[in-house]
């Protein structure tokens, strides 16, 4: 009985210690890879939300369900690309701005890392940030970037959804990133009204690069996804726009 | 051995088919089959990681102490579903991530653990292997006729590509294919599932009534 119990503790520790080399060879072997493929599609993002698309695609002639990884990215000059208009900026959050956000995942950073974003001359041109909330289904990120005057959105890009495919991943397409650009933002400083900075609607004949609003095209039969990105978009860039205010005369040493 | 594997061959993909006879794998079987390519890989890793755990589970069989077993079945199915994940990452980020949870939830499909138990530990290394692919296929294809449906009726499209909006204009429904949300849903798929089920034990009972007969 004993010589059994033995035997059966050191299979396990055997088989088990076989399959962990195992596995962990594999690791290793593909990690680099991994993480090239995650660096390559942050780069998209940040590079889509900023509004920087490969020479000669305009976004507005890609078809609407398109995706940031369906525009025709040259992945060998997307680092170059990015190392030349942005830079990384940390930015510290004042336990005020802590305390109203009280459920954010911003809430627990004692620092935020925004994205500035130059243009070809090195001025700034925007900044972008990390955004965060509740879907339907569970968390939603995305990446915005917002103008220097802090008075108009330049993009988004939804990095993370778990939403229904068809009806609230639809957040991802083109056709629905697309609204954002050039969204008013001018509801987050102005304190005299108590409607939400940004608002959906139903449907908008003409995109805010054209007749700039505060509000942009919801997704038919996906309310609770738009529910949760518009919370997103009014909690989390009140607080950016607030950091990124009082820290305004910092920023603008990075003007080249 | 050719007629046994004959016999497999025909069990899994039809006769006790783990899906549609069995009602195993339901889980999965609702949540990826609204997109075909989706399906069609989430198929190929079950058909991978079944048919190397048996492989692997009937090469030791004789030598793992019986009190275990459910420990080591769940140790090499969960390896080689690790192995499926890290590839996909590797190599197709673009389904790893349209497929999200759903590969490392391979590990708790219950046809896998099933045809362990059931076959694996009982019988010889090339059978093992040949139960494993037949009933990843057994379960890929049923995933995959649900899922041609649905997203030819939910999207308009196959593999991406529109096919429903060129047919109505082709008939000459200028406003093209009107996407059935329902499709894409979950309830969609229990209703294709189940459909589905219909149609198969209606056609395998009816053969059984008519050689009782």
């Amino acid at each position: 009985m004993r010589k059994n119990a033995l035997f059966t503790v050191l299979f396990m520790i055997l088989i088990t210690a076989i399959f962990i080399s195992v596995l962990a060879y594999i690791h290793e072997v593909s990690k680099d890879r991994i993480a090239e493929n995650q660096q390559i599609r942050r780069i998209r993002s940040v590079l889509y939300a900023c509004d920087i698309l490969p020479h000669g695609i305009a976004e507005k002639d890609l078809p609407s369900t398109s995706q940031t990884d369906d525009i025709p990215w040259d992945d060998e000059a997307l680092i170059p690309m990015v190392q030349s208009r942005t830079l990384i900026v940390g930015l510290p959050v004042t336990p005020e701005q802590r305390r109203l956000l009280k459920n954010s995942f911003l809430s627990l950073q004692d620092s935020v890392d925004i994205v500035v974003l130059l243009d070809t001359r090195g001025r700034i041109e925007g900044y972008g940030f990390d955004l965060k909330g509740k879907g339907l289904w569970g968390t939603i990120s995305a990446f915005a970037v917002i103008s220097a005057d802090l008075e108009r959105m330049v993009g988004i890009d939804f990095t993370e959804q778990v939403e229904t495919p068809g009806l609230g991943a639809r957040i991802t397409e083109s056709g629905f990133k697309y609204y954002f650009r050039g969204l008013t933002l001018k509801g987050f400083v102005d304190s005299r009204t108590d409607r939400p900075p940004v608002v959906m609607v139903a449907r908008k004949e003409r995109s805010n690069l054209e007749d700039p609003t505060n509000s942009v095209q919801a997704i038919t039969g996906a309310t609770q996804t738009c529910n949760g990105v518009l919370n997103m978009i009014n909690t989390d860039i009140a607080f950016y726009i607030d950091v990124l205010r009082q820290n305004k005369s910092y920023l603008e040493t990075f003007n080249r | 051995m050719a007629v046994k594997a004959l016999d497999i061959v025909k069990d899994d993909l039809w006769k006790n088919n783990p899906v549609t006879v069995q009602i195993l794998g339901i889980c999965s079987t609702l949540a990826v089959t609204n997109i075909f390519l989706n399906t069609l890989i989430m198929g190929l890793g079950l058909t991978f990681v079944t048919a190397f755990s048996a492989l692997t589970i009937s090469l030791i069989r004789s030598i793992i102490p019986p009190r275990v077993r459910m420990m080591v079945y769940t140790l090499v199915i969960s390896s080689f579903v690790v192995i499926v994940d890290i590839s996909l990452k590797a190599y197709v980020p673009n389904i790893s991530k349209a497929l999200g949870p759903y590969v490392g939830l391979i590990i708790t499909n219950c046809i896998i653990m099933g045809r362990m138990e059931a076959f694996a530990s009982n019988n010889p290394p090339g059978l093992a292997f040949l139960d494993g692919i037949v009933s990843g296929i057994g379960y890929a294809w049923v995933l995959l006729v649900i899922a041609f449906f649905r997203e030819l009726l939910g999207f308009g499209t196959i593999l991406g590509f529109p096919v429903m909006d060129p047919l109505m204009q082709g008939l000459g429904i200028a406003d093209g294919w009107t996407q059935w949300a329902f499709m894409i849903m979950a309830p969609g798929g229990f209703f294709m599932l189940a459909l589905f089920i219909w149609v198969s034990n209606t056609m395998t009972l009816g053969k059984v009534v008519q050689s009782k007969s």
